[in-house]
């Protein structure tokens, strides 16, 4: 189930982003409907889930954009990293290339997001070790050397799925303690609703602009 | 598909090419074109005078732009046409200056919030958000042709820029909103455009992917090949409507996405396998044709008003419970066979004779009315049907004949006095009529009346 008319008090934004045919449509399925799809088709722009989660005690409403990892959507994808509060930067186990491909992936995401921005990594596929064709030792070596959070997860079995969507969250939650998030800034990707009973406070793009003539 | 102001910077275009006049009231014709789409909208002079006032006060359009209101009373010819000249001047200069900031006053003046996709979108969000439907979701939704295909669209365009339209925002709180929505009306139209446009309705494709908890689909007046990404949808739905949509086959609305595929290609994911109910009323479905073993889980299933000959296949349907054929060219019943039928609805067809139905062994009502039945003997099989309470046979041509109650009541026996038949209980009166027949039959065939079961006495 997608989370349901629930009381939260934030929302963040979050994007997955990584090479086609990675799993990262499969990742937000297993995350928001606890479901494997064995046969999911290409992502085609962009797909979108939510799921309340709970961090500290505190409500928070992930809104997930899936992107297509196809290299003709790029446009499309990158119009999605602005405003993200967290990325999850997804490759596959299995096949070198797409971890090869990281760096580009994030470049896109440090040039284009905020310095404020969680980037997670994920190697998905991990339930077909026998394939494998990246090690964890690489692969947390590389997150290491460029701060990301790392695990190996599989959408397939669920395993560590939580996990990569949880942290995050916490991360982008402690920041916003730790006041290196400003909650004010217009591209956080956080926004707080301060009652539990006010209405989301999304845009407030209702409101007349005023604007000078010169015609 | 709608038009994307956004995406098509610079090139619109609007004009007013004529001026009309209904009830001695002049109506200017706006046209609006954005890329390869058009639309018409009819605004009085007081309409540009409203709209210009929002503009002056909130957006800084200058006072002196609008083409002066005169007192004028003769409104000549002349006078119409350098209004009419002097509004698409007007009108094109304040969309040109306010393009960046596409003010709300301005967008419905223009009826873009009715043709195309970003304020379409903005408009649709800011419906979901003024009723609260985000925070506590209806369980239903209608959602016109326009508005879904739009949806769809949009996941496929890049997100514009921060600016006019707080876009992903708005685009969130809509696929949010469609999210949580377990009861779908989408509705189609019934002209080929929408609207005013050029927007071929029949072209408008859209998915069905980002209605995630969908149980309920209702379409009408919908191409059904332009469905698509129905999968998930397909292994949630439980009650399906596909209504005046022009089906021929059944397979085309349970296979939409997939109708390129060969039968033999069809595996568990084109199963609907959640659906309990099925309703097709008001198509042109001739057969019930291959496609059922799609829906082997269904309950319950309506295809009234189509051109049905035959229902052979459908006794594929093991677990269907309710069948309604009414309005069809059925002439025969005898091909069903269906252990747990138990309602039955095939008036308003050609059927002559019930000959078969004993085959319906749960059924407990049955419609059998406005058809050709003219002899009480092809009524003989509902004596088998001990479970049978309702009978409707109003309409055939039987139910003129005398002693018409009498002679059908009969048919059941001792269970007479349960039956009701055309929606009338069995009375008294007629129970003594019934006892008395039988006495007559048994002077006749010289047997004790013996209320079994199976009494027959279709001769008399
Ligand atoms: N064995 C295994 N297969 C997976 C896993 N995750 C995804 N797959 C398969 O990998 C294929 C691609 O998965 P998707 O989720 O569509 O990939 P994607 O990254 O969304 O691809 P694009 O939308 O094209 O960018 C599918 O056939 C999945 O069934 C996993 O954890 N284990
Ligand atoms: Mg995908």
């Amino acid at each position: 189930m997608s989370g349901g008319p629930y009381s939260y008090s934030y929302i963040f934004k979050y994007i997955i982003i990584g090479d086609m045919g990675v799993g990262k449509s499969c990742l937000l399925h297993q995350f928001t409907e606890k479901k494997f799809m064995a046969d999911c088709p290409h992502t085609i722009g962009v797909e979108f889930g939510t799921r309340i989660i709970e961090v500290s005690g505190q409500k928070i409403k992930l809104q997930i954009w899936d992107t297509a990892g196809q290299e003709r959507f790029r446009a499309v994808t990158r119009s999605y990293y602005r405003g993200a509060a967290g990325a999850l930067m997804v490759y596959d186990i299995t096949r070198r290339s797409t971890y090869n491909h990281l760096s580009s992936w994030l470049t896109d995401t440090r040039n284009l997001t905020n310095p404020s921005t969680v980037i997670f990594l994920i190697g998905n596929k991990c339930d077909l070790d026998g394939q494998r064709d990246v090690t964890y030792e690489e692969a947390k070596q590389f997150a290491e050397e460029n701060g990301l959070m790392f695990v190996e997860a599989s959408a397939k079995t669920g395993e560590r799925v939580e996990e990569a969507f949880l942290e995050t969250a916490k991360k982008i939650f402690q920041s916003i303690q730790d006041g290196r998030l400003d909650l004010n800034a217009a591209e956080s990707g956080v926004q707080h609703k301060p009652s539990q009973t006010g209405r989301t406070t999304l845009s407030n793009d209702q409101q007349p602009n005023k604007d000078t003539c010169s015609c | 598909m709608a038009s994307s102001f956004l995406t098509h910077p610079g090139e619109w275009k609007l004009s007013i090419p004529d001026a009309i006049e209904i009830d001695g009231v002049t109506f200017y014709k706006l046209n609006v074109k954005i890329g390869a789409v058009k639309w018409t909208v009819k605004r009085r002079y007081t309409d540009f005078s409203d709209l210009h006032k929002a503009l002056v006060l909130n957006h800084g359009v200058s006072k002196e732009i609008l083409p002066r209101k005169l007192l004028c009373l003769l409104k000549n010819d002349k006078f119409i046409e350098s209004r009419r000249l002097g509004l698409q001047k007007y009108i094109t200069d304040v969309l040109r200056y306010l393009s960046n900031t596409m003010p709300p006053v301005l967008v419905s003046f223009l009826e873009m919030d009715k043709y195309d996709l970003w304020f379409l979108l903005k408009d649709l969000s800011y419906r979901i958000k003024n009723n609260g439907w985000i925070e506590s979701p209806p369980i239903a939704c209608e959602i016109s042709i326009i508005e879904a295909s739009t949806i769809s669209e949009r996941l496929k365009l890049p997100s514009p820029p921060a600016g006019i339209l707080n876009s992903q925002e708005e685009f969130s709180t809509v696929l949010e909103f469609c999210g949580f929505l377990k009861q779908v009306y989408i509705k189609g139209e019934t002209n080929d455009y929408i609207g005013t446009s050029n927007i071929c309705s029949q072209q408008l494709t859209f998915e069905l992917s980002s209605f995630k908890c969908l149980d309920c689909l209702i379409l009408s007046n919908i191409r059904i090949t332009n469905l698509r990404k129905a999968d998930e949808a397909r292994r949630q739905i439980k009650y399906l409507t596909v209504n005046s949509c022009k089906i021929e086959r059944l397979a085309e609305i349970l296979l939409c996405d997939h109708l390129h595929l060969d039968w033999k290609q069809i595996s568990s994911i084109q199963v609907w396998s959640a659906l309990e109910k099925l309703d097709v009323q008001h198509n042109n479905i001739v057969d019930i044709d291959s496609g059922l073993e799609m829906i082997e889980s269904i309950s319950e299933m309506n295809v009234s008003s189509n051109n049905i000959e035959s229902l052979v296949n459908i006794s594929k349907l093991r677990n269907l419970k309710i069948l309604s054929v009414s309005h069809n060219n059925l002439t025969s019943i005898s091909d069903l066979d269906l252990l747990f039928l138990t309602k039955l609805n095939i008036s308003n067809n050609k059927i002559k004779s019930l000959v078969g139905i004993e085959q319906l062994s749960s059924l407990e009502t049955l419609y059998v009315s406005f058809n050709l039945i003219e002899e009480f003997e092809e009524l003989d099989s509902l004596s088998k049907l001990v479970k049978l309470i309702n009978v409707d046979l109003v309409g055939n041509p039987i139910s003129q004949k005398t002693d018409y109650r009498t002679k059908v009541l009969i048919k059941f026996g001792t269970r007479a006095s349960d039956v009701c038949l055309d929606n009338e209980v069995t009375t008294n009166h007629e129970l003594e009529l019934l006892a008395v027949v039988q006495a007559i039959n048994f002077v006749q065939k010289g047997k004790f009346p013996s209320y079994t079961k199976n009494l027959s006495l279709s001769h008399i």
